[in-house]
This record gives structure tokens, sequence and C-alpha cells, in this order.
């Protein structure tokens, strides 16, 4: 059964002296997924951009470019948009093919999907290369296991082995610290998730979106986290399962992606799919402020 | 050693001898040259290196060349077959490099069709999806290649490394063969080697061939982006830039607007059609290429992406310098052309394949070692087991030694060369000649010749005069950037602002330390009053002797202490660091006096005597150089900055002494206006004007509205307006400079409206005093805001290009 949602993302930021012109790059509007219609999508900024741009990275996502060329000390960046979802059709975990013979598959990777799939193999700038993460993550590799029952044990074991603290990270925390400190946000445990299994040769790539939040009903202890979290764009992650394709996993909220999740697009790491990246003049000291709704719409 | 000098037959190194073979002979393409340096001798060649060194360093500005870094008389010199091979091989690389990069950054069938793993693509950080599926400028990736070559002991050179970002060099190959034409013409002519100058002709056109159909202006405009940010002039960039006939811009001088790259004028923003870049990959645009840094140019991609700007080379050609790629080269070449290289690289192996990493681990101390993203390291045998696709191992090949001459003699020197090539017709021209690098105790550089042995080809040399014919454009109007005009205000504003300090300073310490008798006692206070009123002091009761005393500390510590921010080190350095901005903009003189103003500060001095001392040094030299500004200076656009900044400045001052009266009064003590006038620099005017003792109204109406007294506001004040209607004037632009213009009159009325013999009560009447004077303290500060908004609004419209007073070019819209 499909659900349709209503999505407003506010985001206001207030500087100390004004900013005399600034460059961005949003990821804030959603793309098409097999299981994500969009219905209608807007952007707006505030004060008016002198250049607003769409385009599409070499994902697919949708990034919006703009300059403000007025001098402000506030800007609010509003996104609204409608998105159907319908539920998506999972393979069965322990038919997957074998995780060495998957890593064996995208080393040598011969064809268009398995190419975009292999580039999500490597290290990437969040997520490099980690003895540690490796060292964590080896108790899931055991011999032949099927690669989905090798992600979601994954999954399972950082909802698990992880404390959702706002407080615990920052942007500039390195993995290992978080995988140390065992605390962390949405974004950290798909840093984690990813990184566990590109240690072993497989794909996997972050998803950035929303979730469901429940405000209202607090029908599920674990979204409502999302809510206190203050930034309530979430993310997860994505793994690759030849013969089939991406299945999303959400290990902050220990689930398979259902009719929950709105997805926004996906890179290698957060840097490839962050909501607003800006270049600005001026400024001095800033503040921030998200403001997320997430509506299912009747 | 050869008989004939103190040459070794076999170099010390095992490499291959270029001067002499193994019989014992001097190789058939030295002789000509070799005759000629015997019957010169070492010590006419001794003169030809002093010579050369002086005409090196005129240019080079503390730039690429150092100390350290020797210039090397004796070209290197190589037979034309020699050259002919590395040509061939030079060019095939790069039709093949730029194969690799147009595979890479879009289908990626080398990848898919099992040529090359994929982790040497994905895993390294110079691969960039973010510029995959951008078409370059005529679909060539590689514009511009240089490579760098060394010739191994079975005399064949090998490649050693692939410069296809920011191949950097041809400044100093241009200004190396210009030297050396110019100090030994004979030995020049009659070596002749081949002409250089033609491949800058063909860089000049294929630059200008490459700007968009999009494009906004009947002329392309082509600039070289220098990496150089911040720092000195690079000898390098400008050499060449001056050569191609282009101008230098630093990331901060461009910007993106829409969907354009422009170029950040005072009085407008031009389109940029064509980049020939210095700057890598990820330091091109902080948005889409690196989180880390704010270096760059915004949006820079985007507008790539939007093929509205033709960068050289174009984004992304980084990944073709990875070592991981380039073992690989030969595989990938028969896959595409069904060839071999002809010209070896340097043998590298990818020890992600087992047989390669048995022989890296076998011959670990013998290479150099690699990790994937390019980053040299020396793991050990059990990190190469562990973790092999991670590593690199390269040959080290024993380079030749060619001659260098340095203390008086020849010596052989390990060498490495780099040429040149740039594209053209589908192909690649290739400079004939090129940087020789050498190692002896040192590092230097040389020419290299490549020598005809037949004389038939028509090699006229090069000669000075050749290329002195210079190809800059004609500097209309307003050729001015907006960098240009930012620095040069700010010099005069720090110029004003030192000087100011220094007299304030010199008057305020004499008097402080003078013997009782000889000080009236509220001058002290005042002069302390001045400083905190232009902030170089905390507000204090200075009337108090404790606190003067401690004022007094402070003031040293601001001549002294490279760490008090509103100090003399500090405005120095800021000082030094605009003149090397500006260094092509200022005569040679000027720049030494700017850039040697830190070294006239005393380090530890002992006493107030010596403090006073290097005041009046400071003074004099600042004298000097205000001589130098006024005479030498051509009074362009630029000038023009300098001078706003200075008059501003100056006003600010004016304004800060002038509200030194009532914040006496508001302190209980009167101003002496003695020390007011002088610091002022106006105590011979008031006395020629009035033959009487300084009374408050007369003293505020010469320091405020006397339009005779170049110290007055109101003259700062004209002179802003007088310059700012100059550039109007001369700008293209309707409606520049208006608002400018519409604040300097509003201060202009203000100023005129100021009734100065409402103050003439201030001193008859104590209880309107204290009313008066917070009435003019109002009015003080007012005309304070005014200037300051002044200077925002010029610095929002002429350098930052925001703020309502601009209208962008081509756009309808009303600013």
């Amino acid at each position: 059964m499909s659900v349709t949602y209503r999505v407003r993302h506010k985001t206001s930021y207030e500087y100390g002296i004004p900013v005399t012109l600034s460059h961005h790059l949003a990821h804030l509007k959603p793309r098409e997924t097999p299981y994500q219609h969009v219905v209608s999508s807007t952007l707006t900024i505030n004060p008016q951009a002198s250049f607003q741009n769409d385009q599409t990275d070499a994902f697919g996502n949708t990034g919006t470019f703009f300059i403000v060329e007025t001098p402000y000390r506030e800007m609010t960046i509003i996104s609204e948009f409608n998105a159907e979802l319908t539920p998506p059709v999972y393979p069965d975990p322990s038919k997957t093919l074998e995780w060495e013979k998957t890593a064996q598959m995208l080393s040598k990777p011969d064809t268009s999907e398995l190419l975009q799939a292999s580039a999500m193999v490597a290290p990437s700038s969040f997520i490099p290369p980690n003895p540690e993460i490796r060292e964590y993550a080896l108790i899931s590799f055991s011999k032949g296991k099927p690669i989905l029952e090798v992600a979601e044990e994954i999954m399972h074991r950082i909802h698990s082995d992880f404390i959702y603290d706002p407080n615990a990270t920052d942007i500039t925390t390195p993995l290992e610290e978080t995988l140390r400190m065992k605390r962390g946000v949405c974004q950290d445990f798909a840093h984690i998730g990813i990184a566990c299994l590109r240690q072993f040769g497989l794909a996997a790539r972050y998803v950035s979106g929303y979730i469901r939040t429940y405000k209202d009903q607090g029908k599920s202890a674990d979204a409502l986290i999302e809510t206190v979290g203050g930034d309530a764009s979430h993310a997860w992650f994505s793994v690759y399962v030849p013969e089939f394709g991406w299945v999303d996993l959400d290990p902050t909220n220990d689930m398979y992606l259902g009719t929950e999740h709105l997805t926004i697009g996906w890179g290698r790491d957060f840097n490839d799919i962050s909501p607003i990246k800006g270049i600005i003049t001026g400024g001095g000291a800033h503040t921030v402020n998200v403001d997320v709704s997430v509506l299912a719409l009747d | 050693m050869h008989p004939l000098f103190s040459y070794p037959v076999f170099c010390p190194t095992g490499g291959y001898n270029e001067l002499i073979d193994t019989n014992g002979q001097i190789r058939a393409h030295w002789r000509d040259f070799i005759t000629a340096f015997q019957e010169k001798g070492e010590k006419q060649f001794s003169n030809y290196a002093a010579q050369s060194a002086r005409l090196m360093n005129a240019d080079i500005f503390d730039g690429i060349l150092k100390q350290e870094n020797f210039h090397n008389i004796i070209p290197f010199i190589l037979p034309r077959k020699d050259f002919q091979i590395i040509s061939e091989g030079l060019i095939q690389r790069a039709r093949l490099i730029n194969q690799i990069l147009c595979d890479l950054y879009t289908r990626q069938e080398l990848i898919t069709q099992n040529i090359i793993p994929p982790e040497i693509v994905f895993s390294n950080p110079s691969y960039q999806p973010a510029l995959k599926n951008i078409k370059p400028p005529h679909n060539v990736f590689l514009q511009e290649y240089a490579a760098d070559l060394e010739r191994s002991p079975d005399g064949r050179f090998r490649i050693v490394a692939d410069k296809t970002q920011t191949p950097e060099g041809i400044g100093l190959t241009i200004k190396n063969r210009l030297v050396l034409s110019k100090v030994m013409p004979e030995i020049y002519m009659k070596a002749a080697p081949d002409r250089i100058f033609d491949f800058f002709e063909a860089v000049r056109r294929h630059l200008f061939a490459l700007f968009s159909e999009n494009r906004k202006t009947e002329v392309p405009l082509v600039v070289l982006l220098s990496g150089h940010v911040k720092k000195q002039l690079s000898f390098e960039e400008s050499f060449y830039a001056r050569n191609l006939g282009i101008s230098i811009a630093y990331p901060s001088d461009l910007t993106v607007r829409d969907d354009h790259v422009y170029l950040k004028n005072v009085d407008r923003l031009k389109p940029v059609d064509v980049i020939l870049r210095r700057i890598d990959d990820i330091s091109c645009d902080p948005l889409e290429l690196d989180g880390s840094s704010c270096e760059g140019i915004a949006g820079l991609s985007y507008v790539v992406r939007k093929g509205n700007v033709a960068l050289v080379n174009p984004l992304g050609t980084g990944l073709a310098e990875s070592p991981a790629l380039k073992a690989f080269f030969h595989e990938i070449n028969r896959h595409f052309n069904a060839q071999d290289l002809l010209l070896p690289d340097a043998d590298t192996r990818w020890c992600g394949r087992s047989e390669e990493k048995e022989y890296v681990i076998k011959h670990l101390s013998e290479l150099e070692i690699y990790d994937i993203t390019g980053q040299k390291r020396s793991p050990t045998a059990q990190e190469i087991i562990q973790n092999p696709e991670n590593f690199i191992g390269q040959e080290k090949i024993n380079a030749s030694c060619t001659p260098v001459f340095q203390n008086g003699k020849l010596l052989p020197a390990r060498t490495r060369l780099r040429f040149h090539l740039i594209h053209e017709n589908g192909t690649y021209r290739i400079l004939k000649g090129g940087l020789a690098f050498t190692q002896t105790d040192i590092s230097g550089f040389g020419d290299i010749w490549v020598r005809s042995t037949n004389q038939e080809q028509n090699s006229r040399p090069d000669f000075y005069t050749k290329a002195a014919i210079s190809t800059k454009p004609v500097r209309t109007a307003f050729e001015l950037t907006s960098r240009t005009a930012d620095n040069m205000f700010w010099l005069g504003r720090n110029l004003e602002r030192s000087e100011f300090l220094a007299r304030l300073l010199r008057t305020c310490i004499e008097r402080a330390t003078a013997g009782f008798e000889s000080v009236e006692p509220d001058d002290i206070a005042t002069l302390m009053s001045l400083l905190s009123l232009t902030g170089n002091l905390p507000v204090a009761n200075f009337q108090d002797s404790f606190v003067q005393k401690r004022a007094l500390e402070e003031m040293k510590d601001i001549i002294v202490s490279p760490n008090n921010p509103s100090g003399f080190y500090h405005l120095f350095s800021r000082i030094k660091e605009m003149a090397d901005l500006l260094h092509d903009r200022l005569s040679m003189e000027t720049w030494k006096l700017l850039t040697q103003m830190i070294s006239l500060l005393p380090h530890n001095p002992s006493s107030y005597h010596r403090l006073l001392a290097c005041l009046d040094n400071i003074i004099l030299h600042q004298n000097a150089l205000s001589g130098l500004i006024r005479e030498n200076m051509t009074r362009d656009h630029s000038w023009r900055f300098m001078e706003i900044g200075r008059r501003l400045e100056r006003g600010l001052q004016t304004l800060s002494l002038l509200s030194g009266i009532p914040f006496c009064t508001r302190n209980g003590f009167n101003a002496s206006l003695e020390t007011l006038l002088e610091v002022s620099d106006s105590r011979m005017t008031y006395r020629v004007r009035y033959m009487s003792v300084p009374v408050i109204p007369l003293v505020f109406d010469l320091l405020s509205c006397d339009t005779g007294n170049p110290r007055s506001l109101i003259y700062q004040v004209l002179k802003l307006r007088q310059n700012i209607s100059v550039l109007k004037q001369e700008s293209s632009l309707n409606g520049l400079f208006l608002k400018e213009l519409s604040i300097l009159e509003n201060i202009l009325k203000q100023i005129n409206s100021i009734d100065v013999t409402a103050l003439a009560e201030y001193a008859s009447d104590p209880d309107k005093k204290i009313i008066i004077s917070s009435l003019f303290e109002t009015t003080l500060n007012r005309l304070k805001q005014e200037l300051q908004q002044f200077s925002d609004t010029l610095t929002l419209s002429c350098f930052v290009h925001t703020g309502s007073t601009r209208q962008k070019p081509y756009c309808s819209k009303e600013g």
C-alpha cells in the first residue's frame, strides 16, 4: 500500500556580521527511486538568490546551485515536497550471493550496473580505510555467508553496540573515534556500516533523506529519537546485492527501508550529498537552525 | 680525467656521461660548445655566470629561485636524433593520456573491459566523480603536458614523471634562453640551438581558439590563474603570462555570477572565456571539489559543466599523474592503439598482481614506493603483503650526468629533463628545448639546447630582442582589477595610519620623558587621550601619573612588540604584504622602501632615547616614501585608490584629533591645543594665520573647515571627491560611484554647517562647556560614521562587487 508524504525542511542561518556574497550547493530535492515517486518539489531561498539552477550529479542526484548577492545577516532555505512511497521488495537474505563472490564480481565489473557499484567499494574522504573498523566488522564476515545476511548483521550490531548521542560527535569527528566511543548520530552509524562493508570489498553507499517521526502518535520509540536530535534530516546506508540491486538498511532504527523513509539522494559518503554547502564572504560567527516536518497525507 | 680539462670520463654515480663517451672522446654534439668554452676560459665563464645570475635575479623576485637554486650556464646539449626519439615518444604518450582521461571520465571502458582494476581509479582522490561526463573544450582533456625524463646508463631516455595538471616551467625556460643568448651571444650563435619561441605562438593560438560559443564578448578574455595565492608573485607565472600576452588572475580576482566566471574589475565584472590554470584540480572549486578549504573559485565546476569557460588543463587531469595508473600504460596503449610505447617509462608495478608484488618485495630497497593515492611511502614487506592493492613500486633510474659550471669549474651533475607539449590540430607540438634540472651539492637548472648536426636547416637563433617584443595588450582606461585596487586602497590607509601613529608616539614620548619644567601638565594627558581615541591605548584617566607611566610602557610595546595587534610590526607587515602583492605596480625603490619598514623596528630597546631615534628614523623613511609616491608614481587608477585610502585614513585621524577636545573636557581637563596642532603638523599654518596663542574655535576651524590647510578634514573630503569624480568620469558605466559621491557631498555639507563661533562661548562659560562639548562630539561621531560608510560602500561596489550600487553586465535587472 502506498503512502504519500509532505515534507518541509527549513534551515535558517544567522550571522554576526553581514554576508556580502555567497555560493551554495544544496541537495534538498528528492530523486525518483524504484519505490519513490516525487509528486512536487520546491526550494525557496530568502533573501532571493540572484541565480539558481538545478543540476544532476554523477550519482543522479539533484543538486541546486545558487548565488546570493544581496548582503544579508539571515538566510532561510525552505524545501517542500510531496512524494509517494510504495513498499520495497527485498530478496530473501539467505538466498543472496556469498559475500566473497560478491566482492569478486565487484573487482571485475563488466556491466554498467556493476561498474557503478564498484565505485562504491573504494574508500572516500569521510570513510578512509581503517584497521580498527576491519577488526570490528570481521566477525560478521564468516565464510560463505550471503551478502545480505552480512549487511543485516552489521546493521543489527551497530544498532545494539552504539548509543544515539547528538553531543558525542560533530562533522569533523573521525570514524575510528566514533567507533571507540560507540556513540554518534545517524550519519555516523551510516558511515560505520559503509566502512565495515567496504573493508571487505563490498559496495555500500550513503543515503540522505528523512524518516517519518510519529511526533503525535508516539508509535516508534526509536524513530522518536530523531526529533530529539534537532537536525532532523536522516541518513542510512545501502548495500549492493548482485542479481537484485541496492538494499537500504537503517542502522539507527534497525530496520530495512519500508514506507517510512524518504530519499533525497546518495553518494560515497556525507560529503557527496550534504544538504547545504556554502562558501560565504563575510558573516563572522553564525548559528544554524533546522526544522523538519514529515507528514503522511491520508 | 679527461686530458683537456678536469672533467671525469666516468661519472662518479656510474650514470651515463652526457659529455664524454667511453673512449674518452667529447661527444660530437658538444664539440662546438666545449671548443668555445676552452677558448674563453674558465675565468670568462665565471664572468658569464655572475652576469647571468644578476640577470636572473633582476626578474626573479623571491620567486621559485632562491639561494638554494643555482642557474647552470652550461646548457644541456641534445643531439637531434635523441630529440626526435623523445619527441615521438612524448607525442604518443600525450595522445595516450588524453585517451585514458576521455575514457575514465565517461564510459570507463578500461574498467569494464578489465584492462585496469577499478580501485586504481576509484580509490584515487584525484578521481572526482563531480567531473564525470563534462565535455572538455574541443573534446581534448590533455591540452598542455610536460614530462620529466632521465637517461639511464644504457643511453636510453626514460619517463620518470608526467605533469598533467599544471605543467610548470615554461616561463623559466624562456628566461633561461634569453639570459644565455644575452650573456654569451658568440657561443650561442656558434652552437645554434633550435628556436623555441614559435611554441609560445602556438600556445597563444591554442588558448585563444578555446573560447566557448556561449561567450559574451567579441575578443575572448584569457587569464592565467595563479597558484601563488597570498604569496609573492611567481616569476614563472608572470613571465609566461607576459610572453603569452595574457594577464594573471588570482582566485580572489575571479567570481562566479549566474553561469559564467567573471574577472572582478574595479568598474565592472568582465566575463572570462579561457583559464590557463596553475592550481591543482581539488583546489579549484571549494564548493564541489574539496570540502576542506575555502581556496579556489566557488562554483567554477558548475560553469565548466555548462561549457561557459574553458580550463587548460580541464579539471580532472590530475588523475593521469597517479603512479598506479602508470603501471598499466603499456596494456592500455595496446588496448586502445595496438602499439607499444615508443619511449619507456621508469618500470612501474602495481602490487595488486601477485607476481608484481613479489618483485617489489624482493627489490624493496631499490624502488620508489607509492601508495594508491600517489603519496611516497616506505612500507615494510609485511605491510605490502597485508594490503598489496595499496602499493606501487617504481624503478629508480640512475640518471645521466651533464656538466654544470659551479665554483669556477665544470662538474658532473645528475640530470632530469623537462619537456613541454601543447595540443595542436589533433596531435601535439613539442617545445624544442626545456629545463635541465641538475643535482650537485645544490639543485640547479639550465637550458636544453637541441643541436642540429647538419647545417642545412634554417636555425636562426633566438635573440633577446626577439622575445622582448611584447604582446601585452594595451591597457584600456579601466583595466584595473578589484584586487589591485583593494590592495592599493589598504596600502594607502596603512601607510597613513603608520605615519600618524609614528608622529603621535614621537611627540608623546618626547614630552613624557622630558624634564618637568619644559612640559605643560595637560600636554601628556592630551596626547595619551589621542592615542586612546585612535584605538592604540585603553581609555583611562591620563592625568594620573601612575596611569601615564603604564601608558608609556604600552607605547613601548606598540613600537617593539611583534604581537601587538595595533603595533608597528603588525602595520608594517601588512604594508609589506600589500607591497609584495603589488610588486608589478610599484617601482623597485618604492617597493624596497615599503618592504624594508619592518627592519627599522628595534628588537629590544633599552631606553626611550633609542625609541625616539627609531621613531625619527621611521618618520624620515616615511617622508622619503611619500616623496617617491608623489613624484614617481603615474596618476593612474591604481594610484587613485591608494590616494583614496590615504585621504580617508587622514580624514578619520583628523576626526580623532578633533574629538580630543570634547574628550578631554569630559575627563575634566583642557586639551592642549599646542600638541593638537603639532601632531597634525599644522602649528606653522596656525602661527602664520593667527599670530597668537591657540584658541579652541580657531584650532577647530583650521583642522576641520579650512580648505587651505592640507591637514584639515574638509581638505581630505575634497580630495576624496576629486579622485572619485575622475574615476567616475573615466569609467564606462553610468551610475558608478554615484552613491559614494552623494555620501561625500553630504559630509561636505555637514562640515560647512559647523558653527565655529558657538565654540567661542566654550572657553568663556564653564556651564555651557559640557553641553557644547557633547554637541560637537555628536557631530564628530556622525562624520566618522559617514566616512566609514563611504569606505564600506566603495568596498562593496568596487572590490566585492555586490550591494546595490553595482549593475551586473549583460543583465537587464535593475541593481
